[in-house]
């Protein structure tokens, strides 16, 4: 049974993507069949992983077209990363798709999914208030993770998405619908773990005494940031100095799992 | 009843081609009422702006600007960047809050 992750805050550049990218190859590397959902036009996981579609042939044909069921497989692009990773890739044009109508445009993600053969989807969603593409992914998603920075904007990033996916979980209530995903906790990601500076301090002390610190946080390591500069897995050997973010991540999704299965 | 044949499921179509982002389509112009003028690019400028007395303007600006007048600095910005917002600005200040 495929389980569906979203990686949402919606303050930008807090490891979002980051986090949706490292989770998903996780997941490969364990041998699932793993699909990262790049919804962000910015496509910033696209780039990363260095994968161009057709013209056209991204997320944005599914937010486009009034039955995309079964869409998310046939567009998924294979990666050079691991024979188990794919991406369904995002274009700047998706912004188009940005606008609400009265089409029933939130469900489409969710009915190209249907029917996929990944094990594992990560959805690198948009740092946005709500919108057809925070909808999309929401409706799509058993769970949400958090990915913030251990800094203001980072957490008032979690407070947002939290309030957001609390009015969408009552609207969902409201129609009637149990499609309301869980909220999992947050990944603290890039946390300093030498000397902890205060206002990081403050912010993982916010998560934690609010029970959504998600465990480990991942240390922050240069190494990462140069690995999306080449549009490379940091997991690779000439990466050495990133294993505790590989292993930070494996054990986050050993929690993610864990707490997915104890949930039911 | 009969059965039904099975769903089939369509293939992926390419998304609708669109202007890049941040693309202004030029607008047709309204029907322009005797109080209106139009430059040479073809930009209809709104000239019924009004200004109660005795209001700051640059303060009730965006209040009692018509949608004329909005979508007019919204295409000069995008157009021409903001400098020239700020100029238009400065020229309706100039010529208005005078009054």
């Amino acid at each position: 049974m495929t389980l569906v992750l979203v990686s949402w805050n919606e303050t930008g550049g807090v490891g979002k993507t980051t986090t949706a990218v490292s989770l998903a190859m996780t997941g490969a590397l364990r041998g699932l069949r793993t699909m990262i959902v790049d919804l962000d036009p910015r496509s910033a996981a696209t780039k990363w992983l260095g994968v161009v579609p057709e013209q056209g042939m991204h997320v944005g044909a599914i937010l486009a077209h009034p039955d995309p069921t079964g869409w998310a497989d046939d567009l998924a692009l294979p990666t050079s990363w691991h024979e188990n990773l794919f991406i369904l890739p995002s274009d700047r044009s998706v912004a188009h798709r940005e606008a609400e109508k009265p089409d029933g445009g939130e469900v489409r993600l969710r009915a190209a999914l249907s029917g996929t053969t990944a094990d594992l989807v990560v959805i690198d969603a948009p740092n946005r208030q709500g919108g057809l593409l925070a909808l999309n992914a929401l409706m799509a998603s058993d769970a949400v993770v958090y990915a913030a920075t251990a800094t203001e904007d980072g957490v008032d990033g979690i407070e947002g998405a939290s309030e957001t996916l609390r009015a969408f979980a009552r609207s969902q209530q409201l129609r009637g619908s149990t499609i309301i995903p869980r909220e999992l906790g947050a990944i603290m990601t890039a946390v300093s773990d030498t000397v902890v500076p205060k206002v990081e301090r403050r912010s993982l002390d916010y998560v934690i005494e609010n029970d959504l610190a998600l465990t480990p946080f991942v240390p922050k390591r240069e190494a990462v940031r140069q690995a999306r500069v080449r549009g490379e897995w940091y997991g690779g050997a000439e990466y050495d100095r990133a294993d505790v973010v590989v292993n930070a991540y494996d054990a986050l999704l050993t929690t993610i799992f864990e707490r997915m299965t104890n949930h039911g | 009843m009969a059965d039904l044949s099975p769903r089939k499921r369509t293939a992926p179509q390419p998304a609708p081609e669109e202007p890049p982002i941040g693309h202004v389509q030029p607008e047709t112009p309204p029907k322009t009422p005797d109080a209106q003028t139009q430059t040479e690019s073809g930009l209809i400028i709104p000239q019924d702006l009004h200004v109660p007395h005795g209001t700051s303007f640059s303060v009730m600006k965006t209040l009692r600007m018509t949608e004329e007048h909005s979508n007019l600095l919204a295409e000069l910005k995008f157009r021409t960047g903001t400098r020239i917002q700020e100029a238009v600005w400065y020229a309706l200040e100039q010529t208005y809050g005078k009054k």
